[in-house]
């Protein structure tokens, strides 16, 4: 699974008694869903992200594609509104621009990208066990129709990442969620909804209730 | 005397050497920093490599490798090393690649406008501003959006990131999980300075197994392996290697010498008491220098046992003339005059080192004449009283009586000494290859496997080399800072050129005042920016008022006075900047770190250009110059000693011809080992040089004792049995060395053993009186 390597020893850290579930365990139902959404590898989807940071006073919206390949690397491309692409690996993000040199940084540096790497990329395993060492898990919904809320047990992340929410239809997600400590936040659509059209300016309401439809 | 009274003054000879023990032991500290064996500076080559640098930057780091296990668990081993290394006095730094970014200290923050290049090509204008910010929209956008927002605000150029990019190490090794490892990824990769010098190997030892106790202690639990590397690691290899082979030896030494001993003298007490002598010498030698100067450097005291060793002779002397009808007291009464002549000699030829002006010579003069005093007067005063009136008589012995008999026959023309002396001196001349050995490493190679590993650890991690640095002097920090900022160019030049590999100069962390105030004359007043700052902004979704500290900043920047190098020094990147740039009485020295040295020709003809700003420091060559130098003091000693050594002998024996014949066998032998050390090729060294001086010792003992024979042939009898065993015990003990596989040990080995062997020799060929010839036919 994506960074599997790399991200297993930053859960167990986070949860040193990793293997018994202490409190705020997942219930059955929960357990049942999230091994449902497992996936076989490669995988390739495309994706449109809705970033919105109070530093600036309009949404970035970014269109491209995502890649989870192999076990240790997950690759993001942005083809709208301009061009780039990203490279996890090793623990190691590289970021390419046409023009630019390459800039590279420790993943440590980036605690918010770590949060979700692990929830999506344990998600897209099927691994229940592993979400709920670094989440309390709780869901909502049914078979059809379903949210997974995961709050971060570990403070250290839950410095820097509030909440993941991640909807979808049957076994497939379709929305991640993910809000800042800070206030920001982003919204990932991914395979059928990943084309939706927006307006230039999308409000984050409007988006939740996409991604939740008819719940 | 009675055997109580015997005993008693066992017990207390014993007890003083216990005391003269538990004080040597208390007081003597043992220094192995070969620096103070060495003499004053003469070069400025050799000042800086004494006095300032302290044998290289590049001889203090020591390369870590962890590998046998996965490269997750090894990164986390990584990160609790350096943790460990750090909190350790022994240690100036370790860097394993993590943690380097945004080392500029809160305060000096709105100096990064000076240090960084930025502003040397590009100006604070609308048309880099709207650039800038553009990218950090889609930075914002990107995953890096995390790691960077914090900065944005003040920062939107992100010169932070700039300056911690230009000050990571050059030819940083790939990294994993944060931290160092080799490009296989199966190995992560450390670097620990040491405070002590590479080449002190006590202090390195400590240091060394600190970091394996902390690696231990965090590995515990895993199959992660430590792999240490570098000059400190050799030194102790080598070092342990080397009084490893030397105590064996000496084992074995111990054990032939008794045996011999016990198969002459036949009384097992007389054999053990003959070693309170030197034992009393070489404590009483330890404690004048415990006494005098407080501490003893290792190489002094390994040479010093080495001198002294040929007291062993004088209780042999003793035992081999001791008879039924004399007491033991009486004999040394006999012995005397002919043994205090040698000690006595001896000793005042030493008063030479005294006044070299060596510390590590004065110390050996001074270990060397209280040991051999010491030795000679408990042998004439102790020891002859504590013997027994029933000793094994050697003058009775057939075959001794035999090879007197057959010895006294043989052929002695005087045409041989000129003869040897001259083949000697011409095959000195005419033997190939380097007369000096300079390089003291030659003598205590590293082993192969170590080296082999040192270099591939040291390509892996880009660390600097060990042998070359660029050195700039200048009397200001700032004239330092400048001229490492004129050799950058043609650096970049040597490098692109394949000399080099890399480069660390002192102005790459502080550039100079004309550099720093170039930058700030480049800065755009408040106005200009801000109006620049809010055109670069149309159209770009940034929050009005989103850069206003990033305003502030650049307004400071503008008012400040350049950075000096004290208020640098005092920052968390000052230890960087201090390794490299540093005051030395009244001006200030800045040190050029070189990696990879391909072309050391390329190298020379930069450092020899008449525009470089630095002088080109070629450690090894400055280190054999050192030696060379120390080597002529020795030549000096030695040749005023041997001035000495012949006054003294002239006027304790006052006849020419007794001078002479006492004298002629050492010197000839003298010449005869150089002569058959150079035919065989070797180049000699400070410890054949120490070597000599044992041997021309023993030699002058064989002669004195030869003279001084009486008429009578019982006397004789005896006088050859203690040379014979005196020769054949010394001829053993340094047998055994001259075998060794380590240099330095076949260096004093074979120097004795050949000086054992021609003394003994020559001195039956040259010194006992003609007449008694006539006689013996």
């Amino acid at each position: 699974m994506i960074a599997l390597s790399l991200l297993l020893p930053l859960a167990s850290r986070a949860a040193p008694e990793a293997a018994a579930c202490g409190k705020d365990c997942p219930s059955a139902e929960t357990v049942k869903r999230i091994e449902q959404l497992r996936r076989p590898l490669p995988a390739t989807t495309g994706y449109t992200e809705v970033r919105f940071v109070q530093m600036l006073d309009a949404p970035l919206i970014l269109r491209g594609e995502l890649s989870y390949s192999s076990a240790n690397e997950l690759g993001k491309r942005v083809v709208s509104p301009y061009q780039e692409t990203t490279t996890i690996a090793n623990g190691q993000v590289e970021i390419t621009r046409p023009g630019k040199p390459v800039k590279r940084f420790s993943l440590k540096r980036a605690p918010a990208l770590v949060g979700f790497l692990e929830s999506f990329s344990a998600t897209l395993a099927g691994d229940a066990q592993r979400l709920a060492r670094s989440y309390a898990l709780s869901s909502e919904g049914n078979d059809l129709q379903w949210q997974l809320q995961l709050v971060p047990r570990d403070a250290a992340l839950a410095k820097h990442v509030k909440r993941v929410v991640i909807s979808g239809q049957e076994a497939v997600p379709q929305c991640f969620e993910i809000e800042e400590s800070g206030g920001d936040s982003s919204l990932l659509l991914v395979d059928a909804l990943a084309d939706t059209p927006l307006p230039a300016a999308p409000q984050r309401d409007a988006l939740q209730q996409l991604c939740h439809r008819t719940l | 005397m009675s055997p109580r009274t015997r005993l008693a003054l066992l017990l207390g000879w014993l007890a003083l050497l216990a005391g003269l023990l538990a004080y040597v032991l208390g007081t003597l500290r043992v220094s192995t920093d070969l620096r103070s064996f060495m003499p004053p500076a003469r070069t400025p080559e050799q000042r800086l490599l004494l006095d300032e640098i302290g044998e290289g930057p590049g001889s203090r780091l020591l390369l870590l490798a962890l590998d046998g296990e996965e490269p997750d668990v090894l990164a986390d081993l990584s990160k609790a090393l350096v943790q460990k290394i750090r909190a350790d006095q022994r240690f100036v730094r370790a860097l394993n690649g993590e943690g380097d970014l945004g080392a500029l200290a809160e305060d000096l923050l709105p100096y990064r406008y000076l240090l960084s290049t930025t502003l040397d090509s590009q100006r604070l204008d609308t048309a880099t501003l709207r650039d800038e910010l553009q990218q950090r929209v889609q930075d914002l956008g990107s995953p890096a959006a995390a790691w960077l927002k914090p900065l944005l605000a003040s920062d939107p150029t992100l010169e932070t990131l700039k300056l911690a990019q230009a000050w990571a190490p050059p030819g940083e090794p790939e990294r994993y999980a944060d931290v160092w490892f080799t490009r296989d990824g199966e190995t992560a990769l450390l670097l620990a300075e040491t405070v002590a010098g590479g080449f002190d190997p006590a202090a390195q030892r400590a240091a060394q197994e600190a970091l394996s106790s902390y690696f231990h202690e965090a590995a515990k639990e895993t199959n992660a392996k430590i792999t240490l590397s570098g000059p400190g690691v050799f030194t102790v290899r080598i070092n342990a290697t080397t009084s490893d082979e030397a105590s064996r030896i000496g084992l074995f030494d111990s054990i032939g010498f008794v045996a011999l001993l016990l198969l002459a003298y036949r009384r097992v007490t007389t054999v053990l008491a003959g070693a309170l002598p030197l034992l009393s010498g070489g404590l009483a030698g330890m404690a004048a220098l415990a006494l005098l100067f407080g501490g003893a450097h290792g190489i002094t005291l390994a040479f010093g046992f080495t001198l002294i060793g040929v007291a062993q002779d004088y209780p042999i002397h003793l035992f081999s003339h001791l008879r039924r009808e004399r007491t033991p007291v009486a004999v040394a009464g006999l012995l005397w005059p002919t043994l205090a002549t040698g000690v006595a000699s001896t000793c005042i030829a030493y008063l030479a080192f005294f006044a070299s002006g060596v510390d590590g010579l004065e110390q050996l003069a001074v270990f060397t004449i209280v040991g051999l005093a010491t030795a000679a007067l408990t042998t004439r005063f102790g020891l002859a009283h504590l013997l027994g009136s029933q000793p094994h008589d050697a003058a009775q012995s057939a075959w001794l009586a035999a090879l007197w008999r057959w010895l006294a026959k043989l052929p002695r023309p005087r045409w041989l000494a000129p003869l040897l002396a001259m083949t000697a001196i011409g095959a000195m001349i005419w033997a190939p290859g380097a007369f000096w050995e300079n390089n003291l490493a030659a003598l205590t190679p590293a082993p192969a496997d170590l080296v082999a590993q040192d270099t591939r650890l040291r390509a892996e991690l880009g660390a600097p080399d060990v042998r070359y640095l660029l050195v700039i002097e200048a009397s200001t920090a700032d004239a330092v800072l400048a001229a490492s900022e004129k050799l950058e160019p043609r650096l970049v030049q040597l490098q692109r050129d394949g000399a080099i590999g890399g480069y660390e100069l002192p102005s790459r962390y502080l550039p100079s005042a004309a550099t720093q105030r170039l930058r700030q004359s480049q800065l755009p007043d408040a106005a200009t920016l801000r109006n620049a700052l809010a055109s670069a902004q149309q159209g770009l979704p940034f929050k009005p008022g989103s850069f206003d500290s990033f305003l502030r900043d650049v307004d400071a920047a503008r008012g400040l006075p350049p950075l000096s190098a004290e208020r640098y020094f005092a920052s968390p990147l000052g230890l960087r900047l201090r390794a490299q740039l540093q005051a030395r009485d009244g001006h200030w020295i800045g040190l050029v770190n070189l990696s990879g040295v391909a072309d050391r020709e390329a190298l020379v003809r930069f450092a020899a250009a008449p525009d470089t700003t630095a002088r080109l420091l070629d450690l090894k060559h400055a280190s054999e110059s050192l030696v060379a130098a120390y080597r002529t003091r020795v030549l000096y000693s030695l040749a005023v000693a041997s001035v000495l050594l012949v006054a003294v002998v002239s006027m304790a024996l006052r006849r020419r011809s007794r001078v002479l014949r006492v004298l002629l066998p050492m010197a000839v032998t003298t010449l005869l080992i150089l002569a058959v050390l150079r035919l065989c090729g070797v180049s000699l060294s400070l410890f054949h040089l120490i070597a000599l001086v044992l041997a021309a010792g023993l030699g002058l003992d064989y002669a004195l004792f030869f003279e001084h024979v009486e008429d009578d042939e019982q006397e004789q009898r005896l006088t050859l049995h203690a040379i014979l065993v005196c020769s054949a015990s010394t001829f053993f003990v340094f047998l055994l060395l001259a075998l060794s596989s380590l240099p330095v040990l076949r260096a004093i080995g074979t120097t004795v053993t050949l000086g054992v062997a021609f003394n003994f020799v020559l001195a039956l060929l040259f010194t006992r009186p003609r007449q008694e010839i006539v006689g013996a036919r």
